[in-house]
C-alpha cells in the first residue's frame, strides 16, 4: 500500500504529470487547463472534458515568457507562460482562469495574442461576497457554462453535472478524512505528501483519483509520519505553491507540517457544493465563491478567522507562509495578518519565494532560526 | 511604525507652502515659457489643501467614495492619498521606501502603491473616515487601499468593476452592477460615517463641471495634434484633476478655459516645445522616472512628447471613452449610473482595449514611436508592452521602447544607461520615420 500511496502523491511530478492527461486525449477527449480554485471544474467534466491543474515549468529559466513578462511579475504565471510557449503543454486544448489578479488577466490577453492554447476562456470573478457579487458570479459561472458547451459541442446535461457533483464532493470529504488524520500528534502524513495528493486529485480523472484513494484511506489511518516527537507543529501560508520541495524544506528545516491554507491543498477541496436539488448552477456558484478564499477576496477578517479556527483544530504552533514572489495580494494581505498573529500571540514567519524550488539554503536557515524561536515557547510552556 | 495619532497635516502643511511660493514666483517673476494659468491651478491646488486641513481640525469627514462628486455629495472632503503619493519622490520617496523595507511592506509593486501606506499610517497624510476599494483603476490600487483599511481600522465597502468594459460596450447589466454597488455604499457611508447624506442635486451639478472641464480637454487634444506639438512632454504627463475634487469646481472650468487659450495662442505662434525643431513626436506610456526630466532632455533633441498614455485620460480627451452626460443607447443616465459609468477605466479590464488606446492616440496625434515605461510592479501594464509594441510596429509601422524603472524611487536608477537608451531609441524612430516618408 505504501508503494501505492508513493505513486499516487508523485503524480504531479514532471515525469509523471502528463500521464493522465495524454491516456485521456488518447480516449479522444480533450482537456482543459485550469489556473486557480474559482473555475467550477464540475461544469468541465459534465461536458466530457478533464479539467486539468497547469503547473507551470519547474525549470528556473523562461527565456521566451520573458520576452512578455518583466522579471517582476507574477511568477507562476511567468512559468506557465513558458510552458506554453515552449511546446510543453501543447497538448492542452483550452485553458480557463478567473481575473484572480491582474497578472492573471494579462498572462490570458498573452495567451490569447499568441493564439494559445486553442480555446480560451476567463470568468469575472468579485473580490468580495455579498449578495450582489453573488448574483453576478452566478452569471459569470453561466456563461462560463455555455462557452464550455459550444466549445465541447456537448449540451450539459444536469443529470450529469448532479452526478459530477457527487463525485468532486466525494473527492472533497475523501480529502478531508485524509486532513483529519493531520490533527493527530503523530500525523499520517506529511506536509508534502499531503501537497502530493491534493495536487494528483487536479490532474487525475476525478473518479478514478477517488477510487484510488479510498483503497488508501484504512492504509493511512493506521500510518504514522517519522519521528515527530517535540517537533513545532506548522500552519503553512501560500499561494501558488505546487512544488512540494518547499513543504519538504520547512519539515527538514525541523517543523511538523500539520495544516496548510494553499490553493493548491486544503482551499481546494474544504467546501463541498449544498443543496444541489432546484439550483445547482447557483449551487455551484455558491459553493466557489461563498468561502473566506484565497487572498485576492478583499474580506481578510473572514480569511485570518479561518486560519486561526484550522490553527486551533490543527493544533499548530506556528505560521510559516512561503510568498511568491511578485504575487500582489497575499503580499498585501501580510501586514493584516501581521497584526491578526500578533494579537493573537501566534509565531509567524512570511518569505518570498521563488516559484520554482530556489533559495533554499537563505529559506532553511530563516526557517530553521524561527523554528528554534517556536520551539522554546513550546518548551516553556510544556514545563 | 509609528501610529498615527494626529490629524496627519504634514503633507498637506508643506503642499500648501509649495503652491504659494509657486504662485508668488509666477506674480513676481513669471517665465514666459510657462502658462500662466498655472496660478490658477496653484491656488486651486492651495486651496483644497486649506480645505482638507481645516476639515482635519474641525472634524469633518474626509474620504473618498468613486471619484470627488459623489465623495462631495456625500458631504465628505476627497482624501486623495494616492495621487499624493504620485508626488512624493527624490529623498522623500527613498525615505519612505527606507521605511518600507524595513516594515515589510510590499516593495515590488508600484511605487505610489507602496508609499501611500507608510504614508498614512506614519501620518503624514490624514487618516480618512472612509475609503472604497475597487479594482477600477488596478490591483496594486485596491490591495494598497485594503492594506492600509485592514491594519488602520478605516471603514470601507469595496465596489468591484467586471473584467470587460461596459462603458465601451454599452452593457446594461455590467453597469446596472456597479450602481447597484455604488447604491449599497451609499447606504453604508450614511450609516457609519457621522455627518454625510447622500445629495443627489449636489452631485448632478459637480458631473457637470466635470463635463464641462472634459469638453475643454477634448480642443486641447485636437491642439496636440498640431505640428509641432505645442505642449511640453511635463505638461503632457500632468495627471489633472477634475474639478469636483476641488472647493471651486467653476474655477477649474476657468483655469481650463485659460490653460487652452494659451495654447492657442502658442499655436497661433508656431511655438514648438521641441527645440530647435520638432523631429520626432512620440508617445510616452504609463508612468516615467519622476525624479529626473527625460521630457526636457527629448526636447532638446527635438523630440516632443503630445500626450502620455495613462489610465483613463486620453479616451476621455480623444471622445472615444464616454464622460459625465455623453450618449448611452437608448436613454439618460442617472446621475449614480453616470458616475458608475466613469468607475469603468479601460486599462484596468481585458489587454485589447488598453492596446487600442495606443494606437488611437499614435493615430490621432501623428506619432513616431512609443516610449512604454515599465513600471517595476505594475502588473496592469507591464506585460502587455511587447503586445502593444507589436501591433504599434504591424499596425503602424512604428517602433516602441520597452524600458523599465522606478516612477518616484530614485535609488536604483541608471542614468547613463537610461539616457542612452533614449539616445539610441529616437536614432530609431528618426530612421523609421525617413523609411516611411520615402516609402511609396
Amino acid at each position: 500500500m505504501e508503494e501505492k500511496f508513493q505513486t499516487l502523491i508523485h503524480s504531479n511530478d514532471p515525469e509523471n504529470r502528463n500521464k493522465w492527461a495524454l491516456e485521456w486525449k488518447e480516449q479522444g477527449h480533450k482537456v482543459i487547463g485550469l489556473l486557480d480554485i474559482y473555475v467550477p471544474e464540475e461544469i468541465i467534466s459534465a461536458a466530457g472534458l478533464l479539467p486539468w491543474r497547469i503547473t507551470g515549468t519547474w525549470d528556473a529559466a523562461v527565456p521566451r515568457a520573458a520576452v512578455h513578462r518583466p522579471s517582476m511579475t507574477c511568477r507562476y504565471c511567468t512559468h506557465v507562460l513558458e510552458s506554453f510557449m515552449n511546446g510543453d503543454l501543447d497538448f492542452v486544448d483550452g485553458l480557463v482562469t478567473t481575473q484572480i489578479d491582474d497578472d492573471f488577466k494579462r498572462l490570458y490577453d498573452v495567451l490569447n495574442y499568441i493564439d494559445k492554447p486553442g480555446f480560451l476562456h476567463i470568468m469575472y470573478l468579485p473580490h468580495t461576497t455579498s449578495k450582489t457579487t453573488l448574483d453576478m458570479w452566478k452569471k459569470s459561472v453561466n456563461s462560463f457554462k455555455e462557452a464550455i458547451e459550444t466549445y465541447s459541442g456537448n449540451k450539459i446535461d444536469p443529470d450529469e453535472l448532479q452526478r459530477q457533483v457527487l463525485i468532486y464532493n466525494k473527492m472533497r470529504a475523501l480529502l478531508r478524512e485524509v486532513y483529519e488524520l493531520r490533527k493527530r500528534e503523530v500525523p499520517a502524513l506529511t506536509g508534502a505528501e499531503a501537497l502530493g495528493l491534493t495536487s494528483a486529485a487536479r490532474i487525475m480523472p476525478r473518479e478514478l483519483f477517488n477510487e484510488q484513494l479510498e483503497q488508501l484511506i484504512p492504509y493511512l489511518n493506521e500510518r504514522k509520519i517519522e519521528k515527530s516527537d517535540g517537533k513545532p507543529r506548522i500552519f503553512m501560508g501560500g499561494e501558488w505553491l505546487d512544488h512540494p520541495g518547499y513543504v519538504r524544506l520547512v519539515e527538514n528545516a525541523g517543523a511538523t507540517v500539520v495544516m496548510d491554507e494553499f490553493d493548491t491543498g486544503s482551499q481546494y477541496f474544504w467546501d463541498i457544493v449544498y443543496d444541489t436539488s432546484d439550483d445547482l448552477l447557483g449551487a455551484l456558484a455558491k459553493r466557489y465563491m461563498m468561502r473566506p478564499g484565497l487572498s485576492r477576496m478583499a474580506q481578510w477578517e473572514m480569511q485570518a478567522n479561518r486560519n486561526l479556527a484550522w490553527m486551533n483544530e490543527f493544533n499548530a504552533d506556528g505560521v510559516v507562509e512561503l510568498r511568491s514572489l511578485y504575487s500582489l495580494p497575499l503580499d498585501y494581505r501580510y501586514l493584516f495578518m501581521r497584526k491578526i498573529y500578533d494579537n493573537n500571540n501566534i509565531f509567524y514567519l512570511s518569505l518570498n519565494r521563488e516559484y520554482h524550488l530556489s533559495g533554499q539554503g537563505m529559506l532553511q536557515t530563516r526557517i530553521e532560526a524561527f523554528l528554534e524561536m517556536v520551539e522554546r515557547k513550546y518548551r516553556a510552556t510544556s514545563v | 511604525m509609528k501610529v498615527q495619532e494626529n490629524a496627519g497635516l504634514i503633507y498637506i502643511k508643506h503642499e500648501i507652502a509649495t503652491c504659494e511660493r509657486r504662485i508668488k514666483r509666477i506674480k513676481e517673476n513669471p517665465d514666459p515659457s510657462k502658462p500662466q494659468s498655472n496660478i490658477l491651478l496653484y491656488e486651486m491646488e492651495r486651496d483644497f489643501r486649506i480645505e482638507q486641513r481645516e476639515a482635519c481640525k474641525t472634524g469633518k469627514p474626509v474620504g473618498i467614495a468613486s471619484m470627488g462628486g459623489l465623495t462631495r455629495a456625500m458631504g465628505m472632503v476627497p482624501w486623495d492619498a494616492i495621487m499624493s503619493a504620485d508626488r512624493t519622490h527624490g529623498k522623500a520617496a527613498t525615505q519612505y521606501f527606507e521605511t518600507i523595507r524595513k516594515e515589510g511592506i510590499p516593495e515590488h509593486t508600484c511605487d505610489r502603491c507602496s508609499i501611500l501606506i507608510p504614508m498614512v499610517q506614519q501620518g503624514d497624510f490624514p487618516k480618512p473616515q472612509f475609503t472604497f476599494m475597487s479594482n477600477f483603476e488596478c490591483i496594486p490600487v485596491l490591495f494598497a487601499h485594503a492594506a492600509l483599511c485592514h491594519t488602520m481600522d478605516i471603514p470601507s465597502f469595496n465596489i468591484d468593476i467586471p473584467i470587460k468594459s461596459f462603458k465601451m460596450d454599452n452593457d446594461e447589466e455590467g453597469l446596472a452592477y456597479v450602481v447597484e454597488q455604488l447604491r449599497e455604499m451609499v447606504a453604508y457611508i450614511e450609516k457609519t460615517v457621522p455627518g454625510t447624506k447622500y445629495n443627489e442635486e449636489l452631485l448632478v451639478e459637480l458631473q457637470e463641471y466635470d463635463r464641462q472641464f472634459l469638453l475643454e480637454f477634448r480642443k486641447l487634444w485636437k491642439l496636440k495634434a498640431t505640428i509641432p506639438c505645442p505642449l511640453s512632454g511635463r505638461e503632457s504627463f500632468r495627471e489633472i484633476r477634475l474639478p469636483s475634487m476641488y472647493p471651486d469646481p467653476a474655477k477649474a472650468v476657468d483655469y481650463m478655459r485659460l490653460y487652452l487659450k494659451e495654447i492657442e495662442e502658442r499655436v497661433e505662434k508656431g511655438f514648438s516645445a521641441a527645440q530647435p525643431e520638432e523631429k520626432l513626436r512620440l508617445l510616452w506610456s504609463v508612468a516615467g522616472p519622476f525624479y529626473d526630466d527625460p521630457f526636457s532632455w527629448l526636447e532638446q533633441r527635438g523630440v516632443s512628447i503630445p500626450a502620455a498614455e495613462m489610465t483613463v485620460y486620453n479616451g476621455w480627451f480623444s471622445g472615444r471613452e464616454a464622460m459625465w452626460g455623453d450618449p448611452w443607447p437608448g436613454r439618460k443616465l442617472t446621475p449614480l449610473e453616470e458616475e458608475a459609468r466613469q468607475m469603468d477605466f479601460v486599462w484596468g479590464r481585458e489587454g485589447h482595449y488598453w492596446v487600442d488606446t495606443h494606437l488611437h492616440s499614435c493615430r490621432d496625434l501623428h506619432l513616431d514611436g512609443i516610449i512604454y515605461f515599465q513600471q517595476w510592479g505594475c502588473p496592469t501594464s507591464n506585460s502587455l508592452g511587447k503586445v502593444i509594441a507589436d501591433t504599434a510596429e504591424k499596425e503602424l509601422g512604428i517602433p516602441t521602447l520597452l524600458i523599465e524603472g522606478r516612477m518616484l524611487e530614485s535609488s536604483m536608477f541608471d542614468k547613463k544607461d537610461f539616457y542612452g537608451r533614449l539616445e539610441e531609441f529616437t536614432e530609431i524612430c528618426a530612421a523609421k520615420k525617413a523609411n516611411r516618408q520615402t516609402s511609396p
